[in-house]
């Protein structure tokens, strides 16, 4: 699975990396994907799979799945 | 007094002469520099319909309380003075190194009235002013004129504050930059100070702010920690990585990234502009400001050539980028190097050549008016011809040079929808109908559309998020959703508000403290409380910043302004057009009666917004309750 990291969520990432990619056997919950990454879903405003917005706490993805993730803004 | 050099400097350029006053330590804890000491000046100062391009115009350049303090972004200053742009409270901040410096040269803040009778600029070193001639630096690029001050002076470590050729020409919304990286740019300050034939205000100082400390070891402990602190926080270690123009990907893939004029919230050409690509094509270096350890600021080279005037920030990439069609990168940096080398505030620039590129598409306007020049979304030649244009009030430029409220006017028909304005100063590059309290910030605001009122919603949706947690102790209860004006939401406004004006009042940037960055509420409070020894609670704390926002209000209301200029373009609410908010947009009733409520929170008059006497008692502000009973 790629999994792109917008924002700053590369600062919760194992290197602080901005893209990963993840082998999956099967489907698996992707909040579960995160949580072993050490990734908060907490910290995470907009999921996007496939290109399609989707609610993070229902998704499952697969080994051929794309993930972007973005935190929330504030003002600058 | 700890913390403070108790010094105001005044300046009277109509006669020459300048004067120092003392502050007491009484004053000074309910008017702490900043936001609330300019609003005192302004209000006992300056009676009410003062032309603002007129030698009655009062400019107050203050610092913060803690403003120079070894402790990352605590570095701003105040310019403010009656807006040119809005007619009412203007006022903008700026960081870099010019406020800390001229702390270390002894002042709090400089109070110019008056109007020399030739081009002149000050120059402020360890106690002493003087008034020097500066005819040969009017008309020139700010990047020659700090040059030749440095030289002339023969000090290169001097700072230099100063308005560009925008400025001399009283374009509206002209700003000041000090280091040509740093920017007071909203409101038109630049303007008013131009109007005074004052040109630059040089600074030296050598004397550090540990001596004015009521604990310096514990300060400088705290400003030791902090910096440590940096990286370890996802804000601030994010503003040190991607810096402002981190923002632009995920606004855009949120559905919030304003794109021509504010139709759209996303822009099909975001990848062409997003940090990535500004990494790539642009970034030579990250710099800071004075004693700060965050490191936010972009420098650029642009077609492969070194810039003297820093990177573009989130704003200046938005305005010129996807608010107006445009996704050629090297063409907003070269729209920001022109906004800096002239003076003009790059949000209402860009804002307004998008405004006229609508009226253009629609017809309203045509060739003939722009001088021939194609004013079309995307169309990037012709936003950079406009920038000199308007700096210069040439051809098509005078007009825009008025702001886009004025030149919709003029023009008329329905020039006024496209107007993305609010009390005349335009809308920075953040979509309300995404966050509905960034929208009441931009409505209410007292300097017209300003994007720094309040923490931005998204931040607070989260109960789990690290930054809503660092927010609850400030009282914020429960998370909501962004997109609503719910009751609880208008309580946060009503709190945020206060905590974001502190800011503006002691000098601390929106990048330093909790929840929008890594300084948590408890060490801005020990950072008080090292300076001045004062023992300063949350709740003093949070008085400070409502007192600075009623005075604020007490102006606007002397100068005729009320309820109905609380409010914000049609377009608000109307449905964005793509993106992943497409179709959504506020509502009026919903808008309304969250106004009602806020006012009601300030103890504000419901139908006018005046502020009720009890309110200001309460905040220490009678004599601006008498104010306002007085007539005109």
């Amino acid at each position: 699975m790629k999994l792109h990291l917008g924002g700053n969520l590369p600062f919760f990432a194992p290197k602080r990396q901005k893209d990963l990619e993840i082998p999956l056997q099967g489907s698996a919950r992707l909040s579960e994907v995160l949580a072993k990454l050490g990734i908060p879903v907490s910290e995470v405003y907009l999921t996007v799979l496939n290109g399609e917005q989707v609610i993070m706490e229902e998704t499952r993805v697969e080994n051929s799945d794309e993930v972007r993730l973005f935190p929330p803004i504030d003002g600058g | 007094m700890y913390g403070s050099n108790e010094k105001i400097l005044r300046v009277n350029l109509s006669t020459g002469l300048s004067t120092e006053e003392t502050l007491s330590e009484d004053f000074y804890r309910l008017y702490p520099g900043g936001k609330a000491l300019a609003g005192y000046i302004l209000l006992n100062e300056m009676p009410a319909h003062i032309e603002p391009f007129s030698p009655e115009n009062v400019l107050v350049i203050a610092n913060g309380l803690m403003t120079g303090a070894p402790v990352s972004t605590a570095t701003r200053y105040v310019v403010s003075a009656r807006s040119p742009l809005t007619m009412g409270y203007g006022e903008s901040e700026a960081a870099g190194f010019w406020g800390p410096e001229l702390k270390m040269a002894g002042f709090e803040a400089i109070v110019v009235t008056g109007r020399a009778e030739k081009p002149v600029y000050l120059w402020i070193h360890d106690g002493q002013v003087e008034i020097r001639p500066a005819t040969h630096l009017w008309g020139r690029l700010t990047a020659e004129v700090q040059e030749t001050i440095r030289t002339e002076l023969g000090d290169e470590k001097i700072r230099v504050l100063q308005i560009g050729i925008a400025g001399e020409n009283l374009v509206r919304y002209a700003g000041l930059t000090n280091d040509l990286r740093h920017f007071n740019g909203r409101t038109g300050m630049g303007a008013v100070m131009g109007s005074k034939n004052l040109r630059a205000i040089a600074v030296r100082g050598k004397q550090r702010y540990q001596i004015l400390a009521h604990d310096p070891v514990a300060l400088m402990a705290l400003g030791s920690k902090l910096a440590k602190g940096v990286r370890d926080n996802p804000q601030s270690w994010d503003l040190q990585q991607r810096g402002t123009p981190g923002l632009v990907e995920p606004l855009n893939a949120a559905g919030m990234l304003p794109t021509r004029n504010f139709h759209q919230g996303a822009f099909e050409g975001v990848d062409e502009i997003k940090w990535d690509a500004y990494e790539k094509q642009l970034l030579t270096a990250r710099r800071s400001c004075y004693a700060c350890a965050v490191r936010c600021k972009r420098e650029v080279a642009i077609d492969g050539q070194v810039s003297q005037y820093g990177g573009p920030e989130y704003e200046t990439v938005g305005s010129f980028g996807p608010n107006c069609g445009v996704s050629d990168l090297q063409a907003i940096a070269r729209a920001n190097e022109l906004c800096n080398a002239y003076m003009l505030d790059s949000i209402s620039t860009g804002s307004t050549i998008a405004f006229a590129m609508e009226c253009f598409e629609h017809g309203l306007i045509g060739l003939d008016d722009t001088d021939g020049i194609e004013l079309r979304f995307g169309n990037s030649e012709a936003m950079l011809a406009m920038i000199e244009r308007i700096a210069r009030r040439q051809g098509f430029g005078n007009l825009l040079a008025e702001g886009s409220k004025r030149a919709a006017e003029k023009i008329g028909g329905d020039a006024h929808f496209f107007a993305m304005q609010v009390k005349g100063q335009e809308l920075a590059m953040h979509e309300p109908r995404g966050k509905y309290n960034v929208g009441m910030g931009y409505a209410i605001s007292e300097i017209g559309a300003d994007h720094l009122v309040v923490t931005h919603d998204t931040m607070l949706v989260n109960p789990e998020s690290l930054t809503f947690k660092k927010a609850q102790v400030l009282g914020i209860r429960n998370a909501q959703p962004a997109r609503s004006l719910n009751d609880e939401k208008v309580e946060q406004f009503y709190i945020l508000e206060k905590w974001n004006s502190l800011e503006k009042v002691i000098g601390y940037c929106f990048f330093g403290p909790a929840p929008r960055s890594f300084i948590q509420a408890d060490d801005v409070l020990a950072s008080i409380n090292a300076a001045t020894g004062w023992n300063m609670t949350l709740q003093e704390a949070l008085q400070i910043g409502e007192r600075a926002t009623n005075m604020a209000r007490v102006f606007n209301v002397r100068e005729g302004f009320s309820r109905k200029d609380d409010r914000l373009p049609e377009r608000m609410f109307q449905p964005l057009e793509n993106g992943a908010l497409q179709g959504q947009n506020m509502q009026h009733d919903e808008f309304e009666q969250a106004l009602t409520r806020l006012y009601e929170l300030k103890g504000w008059d419901p139908q006018t917004s005046v502020p009720g006497r009890k309110r200001l008692e309460e905040l220490s502000l009678g004599w601006a309750a008498d104010l306002l009973e007085r007539p005109d």
